[in-house]
């Protein structure tokens, strides 16, 4: 829990009477006639560490640039000896039309602590704009706070299942509720967002005229990613898996190694430590036709994509923004999502992660 | 006017702010006098000193001294017992003098009071000749909720009521629908000539009415509440008017009966429960249990103040209406109602049907479907749920809103409280926003076929309970999704 004098120190707003929350509200609004209320969605950030609550003030600032909504951060303490809520109000304001306009957002922050069942969906979805879409960013990995009455309400869901430390349980949480919930909710996975510029690299890589003849001698796949992003290399092998239906063979041939099936040919799947900044930093499919190397260079704001085929080769330029948890959410807040495909590639992404079977 | 009951919280809570606000607005009729009738023992000055601090704490436009001193020399005590005939004639006498000082003659009798003083005050105002104005002048009633608790009741007060004045002297007030909202719905349904084409069971799937309170039984309430349940305190008047207002045919004018007319017959076709099995499956009780609301920790209702430990009285009901229409066969009408609940707010949504899948979101279980939604209270206004494309190269869909607030068009100040409203349309003789004897009965006839239900001899629909501080029985929550649909988020 965290100290009055920390809890102070956070640029939150004012701290208000819960049961005043929305009149005060309004009078933040009717304080100053000049700012224009904009809101296009809920965002609610959900985390079980206040001390969260600073950065995810100023994730709320950057992405309420692009994205205009009600903002709802949720600090919770679940293991406090007692049912608290504290309550803070803001406004995050950009200037707009050539500078003539303040365009504001509004921030309700909560501290509840105590482990009162169904208190965080009872306690802050009363907050919500009714008929605005609840996207909901669930940080950490799953707790028992992630119940039904909580994803009910959730149209999208953002998760990064590159902060949780064992995926597959997590994984499996995730899947259970959204069967639980009729699919009622979208997930949005942060992870799958940082590959999002290298899938549409490759992508691009292919449009190119001939280049699709790479994958008929194709031998060997091999992607690099820095510590702690293997999840990221692995979702992208699976996602390349998905568009060209090849099959993995199970089990896993030697350390991070597996074999792929396409036909009545293998292909090899090799994983590497990389290094630099990005998540992944290299991808190479090397076979007897010619091969793309996808290259991200720490600094450096593009993907390079080199083709080389029939003895001659070329390069296409990429640009990759999304690092920043609030670059990766306002990047993921412009798209739909499709959460079948996700969980159908998350299937693969499992089996490299060692899991038997086909899945939940 | 005279007051009943004045004494009571009403007065100093709502009645004398609105005519304080209409004065504030330049509205009220310079020769109004008001006589607070009541038991207890008060002086004018006294009074008007209670009054003025209230006014302070309540008023929508602030209090001004000046102001307040000038209106509040036309405030009076009366004390008296409401049995007492000698305290009626003394009342004569005051108004009398009153007139002398200029008041004008006319009277606007505001019953205030228990209800089970209703009668008794009606009686004594015709025994002391109050109820006949002088030539050229009028006597008028208002009664305050509840209008009875069942038929019977009901139909005995309205044969009192009609002993000492005539229906059209009647003002049966339901503060509800003197909201700005409230009496928006006529004029968004008839004077925008998109909506009644599409107002009917070809378009509308659908409609909820929710009224959430997220206050249990502070203030002493669990006495009253305890006998009368939320199905007769809220359900009976407020939200079956607001329905009648939803359902009704379009008038042939704006006249009071012209309304009503059509009010009761909505009435008139809504679809009555069989039996006890039929209230089961349609209907939905339940009371709180501890829970926790804004953030602190709530007791159930059977521990509240002034309850029954063994109550079987009703905080929560939901209600699977059936109204036998052309225009609105097959659209059930579910209405909500319930205290302790997370937020405070009443609506009216309106579903529509869902367009067919056969352009976008093939083969998905999306929440297509738009929703015009009428916000009674807090916040009044009116909004509007639609699709819109997620900008990008796929054609996905994403619901956005059109919304229209009163507070932002028209300025803060410009929704006057519906006391206001309904206190300046009693006094100029406009009973359009009142209910009318034939309705509040139609109403009660068919709550008493849940109540009966409720508490007859068997075969009783279960009580259900829900945690305090959440959106209600698991129970309710089924009454829709059998159905294939799910309360809104509020």
């Amino acid at each position: 829990m965290m100290t009055a004098q920390e809890l102070s120190a956070l640029d939150l707003g004012n701290e208000v009477p819960l049961r005043e929350l929305d009149k005060q509200l309004r009078l933040l609004w009717e304080s100053n006639e000049a700012r224009t209320k904009a809101s296009l969605a809920n965002f609610a950030i959900y985390s079980e560490r206040p001390d969260q609550l600073a950065a995810n003030t100023e994730l709320i600032r950057e992405v309420t640039r692009e994205h205009a909504c009600r903002a709802l951060l949720v600090a919770a303490v679940p293991d406090a000896p007692e049912v608290s809520v504290r309550a803070w109000i803001t406004a995050h304001c950009q200037l707009a039309a050539g500078g003539k306009k303040s365009v504001c957002t509004e921030q309700i922050s909560f501290m509840i602590a105590g482990n009162s069942p169904s208190l965080v969906p009872n306690t802050v979805f009363s907050y919500l704009d009714s008929d605005l879409p609840l996207i909901f960013w669930w940080q950490g990995p799953f707790t028992e706070r992630w119940e039904p009455h909580l994803y009910a309400s959730i149209d999208r869901l953002v998760i990064d299942s590159g902060e949780w430390p064992d995926p597959l349980p997590q994984f499996t949480l995730l899947e259970e509720a959204w069967k639980n919930a009729k699919g009622d909710f979208t997930v949005n996975d942060l992870m799958w967002t940082r590959v999002l510029h290298l899938r549409l690299a490759l992508a691009s890589a292919f449009d190119q005229p001939g280049a699709i003849g790479i994958l008929a001698g194709l031998q060997e796949v091999v992607i690099s990613s820095v510590e702690g992003n293997s999840l990221a290399a692995r979702m992208l092998a699976a996602w390349m898996m998905d568009q060209t239906g090849w099959t993995l063979e199970s089990g896993q041939t030697a350390q991070d190694t597996f074999k792929l099936r396409a036909g009545n040919r293998e292909i090899a799947l090799r994983f590497l430590k990389g290094a630099g900044t990005h998540a992944v930093s290299e991808v190479r499919l090397n076979g007897t036709g010619g091969g793309v190397v996808l290259t991200q260079e720490s600094g450096d704001g593009f993907i390079h994509a080199k083709l080389t085929l029939g003895g001659t080769s070329s390069e296409v330029l990429t640009p990759c923004a999304c690092e920043t948890p609030a670059e990766l959410v306002t990047e993921r807040l412009r798209r739909g999502c499709n959460t079948p495909r996700y969980f159908r590639i998350l299937r693969t992404v499992r089996r490299l992660l060692g899991e038997e079977g086909q899945g939940v | 006017m005279v007051i009943f009951g004045a004494s009571g919280d009403l007065t100093g809570r709502k009645l004398i702010p609105a005519l304080y606000n209409i004065a504030a607005d330049g509205e009220l009729p310079p020769t109004l006098k008001v006589v607070g009738f009541a038991r207890r023992e008060k002086s004018n000055e006294s009074f008007r000193e209670e009054l003025e601090e209230m006014n302070k704490k309540v008023s929508r436009q602030g209090h001004d001294d000046r102001l307040w001193a000038s209106f509040s020399q036309s405030i009076f005590y009366h004390r008296s017992e409401f049995e007492d005939a000698e305290g009626y004639e003394r009342l004569a006498k005051l108004l009398d003098d009153l007139d002398q000082q200029g008041a004008g003659g006319n009277r606007l009798f505001y019953l205030s009071t228990s209800p089970d003083y209703f009668p008794i005050v009606l009686e004594r105002l015709k025994a002391a000749g109050l109820h006949r104005a002088a030539e050229g002048k009028w006597a008028r009633v208002v009664i305050e909720k509840p209008f009875g608790t069942d038929l019977e009741t009901a139909q005995a007060l309205n044969r009192a009521v009609y002993d000492t004045f005539d229906e059209k002297d009647t003002y049966r007030i339901d503060h509800y629908l003197g909201k700005e909202t409230a009496q928006n719905i006529m004029v968004l349904r008839f004077a925008n000539a998109i909506f009644e084409p599409i107002w009917n069971s070809r378009y509308i799937d659908h409609v909820q009415i929710s009224c959430a309170e997220n206050l249990g039984m502070e203030g002493g309430r669990g006495g009253y509440y305890d006998k009368a349940g939320c199905l007769r305190d809220m359900v009976q008047n407020h939200l079956l008017q607001l329905l009648s207002l939803v359902a009704m045919e379009p008038p042939t004018d704006l006249s009071a009966d012209g309304v009503r007319d059509e009010k009761v017959k909505v009435f008139r076709s809504l679809r009555h429960f069989k039996d006890a099995r039929d209230v089961a499956d349609n209907v939905v009780r339940a009371q709180y249990t501890e829970g926790t609301i804004n953030g602190k920790p709530a007791v159930g209702y059977r521990q509240e103040d002034r309850i029954n430990p063994e109550s079987m009285t009703e905080a929560y009901v939901a209600v699977k209406i059936s109204i036998d229409t052309w225009r609105w066969e097959g659209v059930p009408f579910y209405l909500r109602v319930g205290k302790q609940l997370p937020k405070k707010t009443t609506e009216i949504s309106i579903h529509f049907k869902r367009p067919p899948h056969v352009l976008f979101n093939k083969g998905t279980e999306d929440d297509s479907a738009n929703v015009l939604v009428m916000r009674i209270q807090p916040d009044e206004g009116i909004s509007l749920r639609i699709q819109s494309k997620i900008p990008g190269p796929a054609a996905r869909t994403e619901r956005v809103k059109m919304d229209f607030h009163y507070s932002t068009s028209f300025g803060k100040k410009a929704s006057p409280e519906a006391y206001e409203r309904l206190l300046l349309d009693a006094m100029s003789g406009d009973a359009t926003l009142f209910a009318r004897g034939d309705e509040v009965e139609n109403a009660w006839r068919y709550i008493d076929i849940i109540e009966n239900a409720w508490h007859g001899e068997s075969g009783q629909p279960p009580m259900c309970h829900y945690p305090a501080g959440s959106w209600g029985p698991s129970e309710a929550d089924e009454l829709l999704r059998r159905d294939g649909r799910e309360w809104r988020r509020l």
